[in-house]
């Protein structure tokens, strides 16, 4: 599959004055363990239902995204938390990064443009 | 017979069994409690373990997450297991959970898991603690030390049971038949025990064969004995018999001479027979029976420094009639051991005395005369010599003859001469005092010896008496009458070293010299050998 090999980067608002983040720090905000960058300002996490998903969860913790699923599943099942917002594509993913200015989401590496900040290469 | 409770030994050996049983029980038991109480603290330990195996992802998520409500529902998960006494649950991001038992027991050590990221780089992200419920372990343990309490004691009362089932059927019941048996047999009868059919050659039969020896030798041995108790019996009735019924007294005497043991015959022989046997006992024997007692004890103290019988004729008290001669012999008694004691016989000698008495009278007299023959009258005067011990006290020696004498046994007869000579004794003895000695020499020759009397006058007093006394005619019938006289040689032992030869000789030679200037005189050798006749004016009627 294409999307296998594909080079995944994390991006967020141009105007967000982190200038990068570790695969831990990404980690914990999309795991829900962080809901503030580390500079202190909201965070919004944004997912993907595509299946650029199963690879960003892979590269970023090194576990399948079967267990990250039942790992939600329990969160969720305490009703204290729930899992990022999930958006269909890259293109989705853009327009709202571009839109919010907290908000961090993952894409294609040759769907990025200057209009988002690049916080982390995953490959 | 025997009253008393009878105490079997299966009884004692259960009692025994049974402390013994309880003891080990409540050892075990107590053992047991510990190992198991330690087992159950290991097996806890071991589950908490695999508990926080199961949990440990839960907890994991909870921390990574920070959400108290999977930890909550982990923890009380947790607290539903009876072996947890208390969880807690923390983060490094200040998470701190916690649910605790309300039971009060010792605390027991925490068994900690550090919680590990689920994600990326397994980074510690907090801990999640548990302490065992100790209440828990104890209970199990408890438990577990009843059961075995139970058990062991079940086993081993079963066992002792059994024990005291086997015993009492295999060694007490038989035992007891063999002493029932054994108690009724009398020492010395027949019977015997019964080996018990089952314990044939073990140590119960064997037991019984001994006892069945042992009866078999009592028996031979009371045979024995009763044969020889006859033959005491009999020696000893011989023995009594002659105690009680010998003419001898016999007697047992203490140190001081009291009388101990007397036979009946005693109080007899000792002249004594108003006295009991009883009322003997206790008197003092020397005292009681004997002239002399002194001599008695001087018997006594002879026995015991020569340690060996002694004897002696002694004279017992005169009672009033004539005296009584005892022959007594003593020794010191060996056998007993309460002290010094001296065992005796006494038996009466009387006639025995007076047969040597007769004897020795006839040996000594003249039994015509009655009076000492030459012998016995040289004993009395050498006697006499031997006791002087100055030259007081001399004795006078006479030798008479009488005259005429051979003219009247030849014209009267023999008998004749013999009442001649009878009567002239008599006349001697009229003339000289009890102590003086008269004796026949043979035929018509006489001896006087004067004990003590040294003034010469006095003896020549004497010896005009006699001749006095025998120039008085002599009866030989109612018709019959004749004349005699009587020459008399005399000599005073003037001097302690005169012989008795030497006496005679002198006498011998002054008689003859009266013999010579006509008889019927006296004469008396004076210091200077010179001899002086002296003759009586006889001047009596008829």
């Amino acid at each position: 599959m294409p999307s296998a090999q594909a080079e995944l980067v994390v991006i967020a608002h141009f105007k967000n004055s982190i200038v990068g983040l570790t695969a831990k720090q990404v980690q914990d905000l999309f795991l829900g363990r962080e809901r503030t960058f580390p500079n202190g300002k909201f965070a919004l996490p944004i997912d993907q239902s595509s299946p650029l998903r199963a690879e960003f969860y892979e590269k970023l913790t090194g576990r399948p995204v079967e267990q990250i699923n039942a790992y939600w599943a329990r969160i969720m099942f305490t009703g204290q938390a729930s899992p990022p917002q999930q958006l269909p594509d890259d293109k989705a993913v853009l327009q709202t990064v571009r839109e919010n200015e907290g908000a961090i989401g993952y894409i294609d590496k040759t769907r990025v443009d200057n209009t988002v900040r690049v916080l982390l290469l995953l490959n | 017979m025997n009253t008393v409770k009878k105490r079997y030994l299966y009884q004692k050996l259960a009692q025994s069994v049974f402390w013994a049983a309880l003891m080990l029980t409540v050892l075990t038991s107590v053992l047991y409690f510990f190992t198991e109480f330690k087992r159950s603290r290991e097996k806890t330990v071991i589950m908490i373990n695999q508990l926080l195996d199961t949990v440990e992802n839960t907890a994991a998520i909870a921390a990574y997450s920070n959400n108290s409500n999977i930890g909550e529902d982990v923890l009380k998960g947790l607290l539903r297991n009876d072996i947890i006494h208390e969880a807690r649950l923390s983060n490094s991001q200040g998470l701190q959970l916690k649910k605790e038992r309300n039971t009060k027991v010792p605390k027991q050590d925490e068994i900690i898991r550090i919680l590990r990221s689920p994600f990326g780089d397994a980074e510690a992200i907090g801990r999640l603690s548990i302490t065992p419920e100790a209440q828990y372990n104890l209970l199990e343990a408890r438990d577990s030390a009843l059961f075995s309490a139970l058990n062991s004691s079940l086993l081993i009362g079963l066992t002792a049971l059994i024990v005291l089932l086997m015993v009492r059927s295999s060694l007490s019941r038989p035992l007891m038949k063999v002493s029932d048996t054994l108690h009724a047999i009398k020492a010395g009868e027949q019977e015997r025990l019964e080996p018990p059919p089952q314990n044939q050659g073990d140590e119960l039969g064997q037991l019984v064969e001994d006892i069945n020896g042992l009866l078999e030798k009592l028996q031979e041995k009371f045979k024995a004995e009763h044969a020889l108790r006859e033959e005491v019996e009999i020696i000893e009735q011989q023995l009594r018999n002659i105690f009680e019924t010998t003419s001898a007294g016999i007697f047992l005497l203490d140190e001081a001479g009291r009388l101990l043991t007397v036979n009946p015959t005693l109080s007899q022989v000792i002249e004594v027979p108003h006295l009991s046997q009883a009322e003997l006992l206790g008197q003092d024997f020397p005292e009681l029976a004997f002239a002399e007692p002194a001599l008695m004890r001087e018997l006594m103290r002879v026995a015991v420094e020569r340690n060996q019988s002694v004897a002696q004729d002694l004279r017992l008290i005169n009672h009033g009639g004539e005296n009584t001669w005892v022959h007594c012999l003593l020794s010191r008694q060996t056998a007993g051991l309460n002290g010094l004691r001296f065992e005796g016989v006494v038996y009466d000698i009387t006639d025995r005395m007076a047969a040597e008495t007769s004897t020795r009278h006839e040996a000594d007299h003249d039994s015509l005369t009655g009076l000492f023959r030459r012998q016995a009258a040289e004993r009395e005067l050498i006697k006499l010599i031997n006791q002087r011990t100055d030259k007081e006290n001399a004795p006078v020696l006479l030798l008479l003859d009488l005259d005429y004498f051979k003219e009247v046994n030849d014209t009267y007869g023999h008998d004749a001469g013999d009442r001649v000579l009878v009567e002239a004794a008599n006349r001697f003895k009229n003339c000289i005092r009890t102590s003086d000695i008269v004796a026949r020499l043979g035929g018509d020759e006489f001896l006087i010896i004067l004990v003590n009397c040294a003034p010469p006058d006095y003896s020549r007093q004497i010896a005009r008496d006699i001749l006095v006394a025998i120039s008085k005619p002599f009866q030989l019938s109612s018709t019959v009458s004749v004349k005699l006289g009587v020459s008399i040689g005399m000599t005073i032992q003037d001097g302690l070293e005169q012989t008795l030869e030497e006496l005679y000789k002198a006498a011998d030679l002054a008689m003859y010299e009266v013999k010579r200037q006509g008889k019927n005189g006296f004469a008396m050798i004076s210091g200077d050998g010179s001899i002086v006749v002296e003759k009586v004016a006889i001047n009596h009627p008829g």
